[in-house]
């Protein structure tokens, strides 16, 4: 083995010795050299990775300076190329190459419903199945696990009566169990799901993720789990519903977790919904804080009662047309209320910014007056563990910074601003 | 230039290393490869260094410092694909496999590769300790490497105050002091 090469030479020793050619080996791999490549791993990451990016092969292939032939059969698994031309692909995915190696383990006890459309379903899968890896890593290697209570609420549910109010008694059932009053708002649910040992991703996607808000992962497949997708343009109390929605299903629909179901049911989002509502704003604590606020006008009522609940104007008038203090116009009285209030319509669908046409079109999400504020939920779980697990020397400063997804540079500043030093 | 005291080594960076030394003196690589031993950059790692939006550096910078690029192998790939993501990412794993496999000393600061190297039975060095060498060997003055220490801590290098205390330490015992 040649240990000195000459300077700034870009050198692959080992593949000089073992040339470029590959031969077939039993289980879905190819031999390179000496060594065995997973072909089937290469084949599934490659295509996830170049759907994702919305890149057709043609061009992958140019980018990476390879035949469109050539990288096709990369793609169907018909080659294994050489090392320096897999780089040149993994660069253009702006991946790895053992990323591309690495078979990925989807989770299958997994609620992903109004994802029927979604291009990057398989991706937002990968991903998840990556975040919960990570967690899990770092809980063990902290010795941090907490053991959640939700199998044992949700056994408790399944053997109710049908007749009974399952999201409404749920709902109590968990604040119960949770040592939570039926009087309190929850002023932090993600520090709460912490708390209760339920993992929460937060997932910024954008635009062509248009109908997904969330989705939740039960213990099978490392959870329970909830991901939200927090992108912008989506209302934080929309992100605080959703997690509590995810909650709903894990308590009520235990049965429902497979991830090759896609349809959505009407009936289980229902439920999900009414017990988020009821979980959010428990009917003694909402009726309370209602008669609290009958000295105001109906609108700013309800923006006050909003703003104690975190949730949204519409989850509040909700409730109260649901408990007759308020007609089905509800929601066109406030609407006028608020032109009336701003001197502008409250607008169907968000625009703080202009975006194009086509991605209006897409959009679908209300603007949220007095809205909160994303510090207003802050799923940070993962973040805390990072932290603890850099002061005792477990992990590295790269792990760190690829765990949280941030550049090297900006993880040793977030380090620095910790007060972390290196073990 | 002074001769070496020691057989030359064959030296691989890791990422902080490299960015804590190129932040304050980048000259200091170059002597490292001149009195310590062949100074490799892997692939890897010279990809993390361009991620860090506040320093950019080419092949012709590493080529002009004397550092040797080197690409890992399918070998290495496949070990670092194979090893469960605990707590090293997979440059510090490139890192690791490629030391092994080359016989090399690990220049890293990471508490979690320096146990990764102690269990694996590969060499390493504290990121500080090249510099100590340096003044060992007549290379530099004490007061250089002090500043070059300052330097990086002033770049928010990933370097406690603990390790400059033992970095001082051994400085007095290699300069002869107390």
């Amino acid at each position: 083995m040649n240990t000195n090469p000459s300077p700034c030479k870009s050198v692959a020793l080992e593949e000089e010795a073992t040339g470029g050619g590959h031969k077939k080996v039993k289980g879905g791999g190819a031999m390179q050299g000496d060594v065995a490549i997973d072909t089937q791993a290469l084949r599934n990451n490659l295509r996830r990775l170049r759907e994702a990016k919305g890149y057709t092969q043609k061009q992958v292939a140019e980018e990476a300076g390879i035949s469109l032939p050539g990288y096709q059969k990369v793609e169907s698994g018909k080659s294994i190329p050489r090392r320096e031309t897999l780089d040149s692909v993994a660069e253009v995915l702006d991946t790895t190459i053992p990323t591309l190696l690495r078979p990925v383990e989807f989770p299958s006890a997994v609620r992903f419903r109004a994802a029927k459309k979604l291009r990057t379903r398989d991706n937002v899968l990968a991903r998840v199945a990556n975040w919960l890896e990570d967690f899990q890593s770092l809980e063990e290697l902290l010795g941090t696990t907490i053991q959640s209570d939700l199998g044992e609420i949700s056994n408790q549910v399944s053997s109710w009566d049908q007749e009974i109010d399952r999201p409404l008694e749920a709902a109590r059932l968990v604040r119960e169990c949770w040592d939570l009053s039926q009087e309190e708002p929850i002023s932090n649910i993600c520090n709460l799901f912490d708390c209760k040992g339920i993992k929460v991703l937060t997932l910024p996607l954008g635009a062509q993720h248009n109908g997904f808000f969330g989705l939740s992962v039960n213990s099978e497949s490392g959870g329970p789990a909830i991901v939200i997708n927090t992108w912008a343009r989506i209302p934080v109390e929309r992100w605080i519903f959703s997690a509590a929605h995810e909650l709903g299903h894990l308590v009520l629909h235990r049965d429902a977790f497979d991830v090759a179901l896609m349809d959505e049911s009407d009936w289980e989002e229902q439920e999900a919904n009414q017990f988020a509502s009821w979980f959010l704003m428990p009917e003694e604590a909402f009726n309370a804080e209602w008669d609290g606020v009958e000295g105001l006008s109906w609108y700013d009522a309800v923006l006050a009662v909003k703003r104690i609940f975190k949730v949204s104007w519409k989850t509040v008038v909700r409730r109260l047309i649901d408990i007759g203090k308020a007609s089905k116009n509800a929601y066109a009285l406030f609407f006028i209320q608020f032109k009336q209030r701003n001197g502008r319509n409250l607008p169907g669908h968000q625009e703080p910014e202009p975006i194009s046409a086509k991605e209006f079109s897409t959009v679908n999400v209300a603007e949220e007056p007095e809205g909160l504020t994303p510090s207003d939920f802050p799923a940070n779980q993962l973040e805390r563990l990072v932290r603890k697990a850099l002061e005792k020397g477990r992990i590295s400063l790269s792990r760190a910074a690829a765990i949280i997804r941030l550049p090297l540079g900006d993880m040793r500043s977030l380090v620095r601003s910790w007060g972390v030093e290196p073990a | 230039m002074s001769r070496p005291k020691n057989p030359p080594e064959l030296l691989l960076a890791d990422t902080m290393s490299v960015n804590d030394a190129l932040k304050s003196d980048p000259s200091i690589l170059t002597l490292i490869v001149q009195n310590l031993g062949t100074t490799l950059i892997i692939k890897p790692v010279y990809r993390e260094l361009n991620k860090d939006r506040t320093l950019t550096v080419t092949e012709a910078d590493c080529e002009a410092l004397g550092l040797t690029l080197m690409d890992p192998t399918y070998e290495d790939d496949i070990n670092v694909t194979g090893y469960e993501p605990r707590g090293l990412h997979e440059t510090d794993l490139y890192c690791l496999f490629m030391s092994k496999r080359l016989g090399c000393t690990c220049i890293t600061n990471d508490a979690a590769l320096i146990t990764a190297c102690e269990v694996n039975g590969v060499r390493y060095m504290r990121t500080l300790r090249p510099l100590v060498r340096l003044v060992g060997l007549g290379v530099i003055t004490e007061a250089h490497a002090v500043r070059v220490v300052e330097e990086m801590l002033a770049n928010d290098a990933w370097i406690a105050p603990k390790h400059v205390e033992g970095f001082k330490r051994m400085l007095r015992k290699v300069s002869g002091g107390v």
